[in-house]
């Protein structure tokens, strides 16, 4: 199957005159002028296209500010950090917990993780040369928070026994009853801090003394960095879980929130205090084409789409991938337009449209600042100026591409490049990748927009 | 074990008029443990400006009081029971994560107050520490924090479900001034190890012995941790073991 089947999900775009697009579980990167492929996974290696293959979709990357590395985040527990030029696999670390987010600090030597547990690590950029082990050797493992744990001797031998035998399996090795260790982390990250709930996105304050969390249970906690023991304030008052944060570059102060609640928060986050809100919700709800299909539980899933008949695991949850091994996932999303008859009694789920705000930016033109986002599933972007008092009424400008916007970034001149999946319009039914064939190059399935 | 038998002194004679507005434990049956990590139904402020501290504390209502003790993972409440009449003037919450526990202490709360006017500085919410514990209380607004008894959690794999934990403590040195104290105790010595160790190498805590609290006039918050809780009681029946570990909350600048 041919990588063109799947539209550029993820999208990041460089001063140097090139972009990193990720499509499925490949990635390219991309001459912004010309549109023409410098290098692409496509390309590589059977052995490491496969190695992508079981990785599954990518769902985050990131590069270094300057440039030269990458990291890519997919839905198995690996960090894999490339080389950008020729995009050649370094190296990939295994993590504690499956991860959401992640990010280089400001001098490309550190890679900062969030997980689904909650934590946040970080690693050196390249592995400690303890770990430069073949894999097939057993790693030194728990390196662990609290320094004063008993030596683990009998422990990593016992593992080392298991591992030979099923090094699937046994991901935790036994441990003595009063081991006092907490966060093990197979490759040797710091624990920098932690949250209870799933953590969705992290940012660095622009002096990266401050870590800005948040996670699904509607906190935004501001920890110092690297001590992110010291809580400086938290940023309350969601009522959804937060999906995405932002910090504009000329506001260092002011935090921009986004995620399920029906406005965009606006903070001085510091303090924690709340400054405005920009109400989008109403505004955003007409361009969502692309809808959520509503967390069924798997056993009434499974009797009720049998007919589509896919390795349907359950984790939808994020409904604008389209993988291939989710063909039930995508035929049981419901379409707006379409009608099409989907799972069980979720007809009442279909009338409520759910805004997650997706990705949030800001651009300066002509000395004032707007703020440009991404709603999942809707086929527009939006842009509204940053209210300098909380009783300007803002309108929401929307850009519609008729196509469901999957990410977008800003180059440094101040355009706006986002990649749209062109498999998909309201009405389109065979949208499951196969069966329309899009133009592998880059420019056909992405746009750009001046802004504002 | 099986279900002790109401002798037959106290069927013959049950409790006396005073008793009968308290709540009785038999009637809050409830497993021992709750999952923290599951989305209960809980009912919890946006943020602290949003809680209503007047209606838990009606007696207070208007002087803008807040709790300074929380008491996490309270039980049935015998704690805060036993050190309100000693601390008058001071607010304090349990929190609860068991539906039926956390009823039973508000019964028992209400029945207190109805019944002799006092208790008016106690409540509790039904609440998940773990999770929403800064959607209670601001920055260093508790003075105290009591984890007593708390559920072991035995297997290593239970272990990041203890309320002890290298990033669970960073929020629990938010919510506590500098100076304020953390009380633990168990009877389970292994926990005790694990919640002594995590606080003992945590930047924002050092070890306070129990002399020195007791140098301090806080000898009867000692008392109380040692004695009043009803998980306390039981270990005193069973003759087990109690380990006291307390630590204050210190402060660090910026290098």
């Amino acid at each position: 199957m041919s990588i063109s089947h799947f539209p550029h999900s993820l999208l990041l775009f460089s001063k140097f005159g090139t972009a990193i697009v990720a499509s499925g579980h490949h990635i390219q990167s991309v001459d912004t002028s010309t549109g023409t492929v410098i290098s692409s996974t496509v390309n590589a290696s059977d052995e490491l296209k496969n190695s992508l293959s079981k990785s599954g979709p990518i769902r985050f990357i990131a590069v270094d500010h300057s440039w030269k590395h990458l990291l890519t985040l997919c839905d198995d527990k690996k960090l894999k950090v490339w080389k950008v030029e020729g995009l050649e696999l370094l190296h990939e670390r295994e993590l504690p917990k499956r991860p959401t987010s992640a990010s280089f600090t400001a001098d490309g030597q550190t890679i900062v993780v969030a997980d689904k547990f909650g934590d946040v690590f970080s690693y050196t950029l390249h592995p400690l040369p303890v770990e430069e082990v073949p894999p097939s050797q057993p790693q030194e493992d728990s390196t662990t928070t609290v320094p004063n744990v008993e030596p683990e001797q009998p422990q990593s031998g016992s593992k080392r026994k298991r591992k030979s035998k099923k090094p699937k399996r046994h991901e935790n090795p036994p441990h003595a009853r009063d081991s006092v260790d907490s966060h093990t982390n197979p490759s040797g990250g710091t624990l920098v801090l932690g949250h209870t709930s799933l953590l969705t996105t992290f940012i660095f304050s622009q002096d990266e003394k401050y870590i800005i969390t948040a996670d699904r249970d509607e906190h935004i906690r501001i920890s110092w960095y690297p001590q992110g023991y010291i809580i400086e304030s938290f940023c309350l008052g969601c009522s959804q879980f937060v999906s995405c944060l932002h910090i504009p570059k000329s506001k260092p102060n002011i935090l921009i929130s986004g995620g399920g609640d029906p406005e965009l928060k606006v903070w001085d986050w510091l303090s924690g205090k709340l400054k405005f809100n920009i109400p989008v919700s109403d505004c955003v709800k007409e361009y969502i084409k692309v809808k959520a299909q509503p967390y069924v539980r798997k056993k009434f899933k499974r009797g009720n789409i049998e007919a589509a008949d896919g390795d349907d695991d359950g984790e939808g949850e994020n409904e604008e991938d389209r993988n291939p091994r989710g063909e039930a996932d995508l035929a049981s999303v419901p379409l707006s337009g379409t009608n099409t008859p989907t799972v069980g009694d979720s007809s009442a789920h279909d009338e409520e449209t759910i805004v997650v705000v997706q990705n949030i930016e800001t651009v300066e033109k002509e000395g004032k600042l707007f703020i440009i986002f991404s709603v999942v599933g809707a086929t527009a972007l939006f842009t509204t100026a940053f209210p300098e008092a909380p009783s300007d009424s803002l309108t929401i400008h929307a850009f519609d591409f008729g196509h469901p916007v999957l990410d977008f970034t800003l180059d440094p001149t101040g355009f706006v490049w986002a990649t749209i999946d062109r498999n998909l319009t309201e009405g389109s039914v065979s949208w499951d990748g196969r069966t329309i064939p899009v133009d592998p190059s880059y420019s056909s399935s992405s746009s750009t927009h001046p802004p504002v | 074990m099986p279900k002790r038998k109401r002798t037959a002194a106290e069927a013959l004679n049950p409790d006396p008029e005073s008793k009968k507005l308290l709540p009785q434990k038999r009637f809050y049956r409830q497993r021992a443990h709750a999952n923290p990590f599951s989305d209960h139904a809980l009912d919890y402020p946006k943020s602290p400006q949003n809680m209503d501290w007047d209606a838990h504390y009606p007696a207070f209502a208007g002087t803008g009081r807040t709790p300074e003790f929380a008491d996490i993972g309270c039980g049935f409440g015998g704690l805060m029971i036993a050190l309100a009449p000693l601390y008058p003037d001071v607010l304090m919450l349990g929190m609860e994560i068991r539906v039926q526990v956390s009823q039973y202490v508000q019964d028992r709360i209400s029945a207190l107050r109805t019944a002799d006017n006092s208790h008016q500085n106690v409540s509790i919410v039904r609440a998940n520490a773990m999770k929403f514990l800064p959607n209670f209380f601001p920055k260093s607004s508790l003075s105290a924090l009591f984890f007593l008894f708390p559920d072991p959690h035995f297997k290593h794999r239970k272990h990041k479900a203890r309320i002890i934990s290298p990033t669970l403590l960073a929020e629990y040195a938010y919510v506590l001034r500098p100076g304020g104290i953390v009380y633990t105790i168990t009877d389970v010595k292994d926990l005790h190890q694990w919640m002594k160790a995590h606080l003992e190498v945590f930047p924002l805590f050092e070890p306070v012995s129990e002399e020195a609290l007791r140098a301090e006039g806080k000898g009867n918050i000692v008392d109380a941790v040692f004695r009043s809780t009803e998980e306390g009681q039981k270990v005193e029946r069973n003759k087990g073991d109690k380990w006291l570990a307390c630590f204050r909350r210190i402060e660090i600048s910026r290098s």
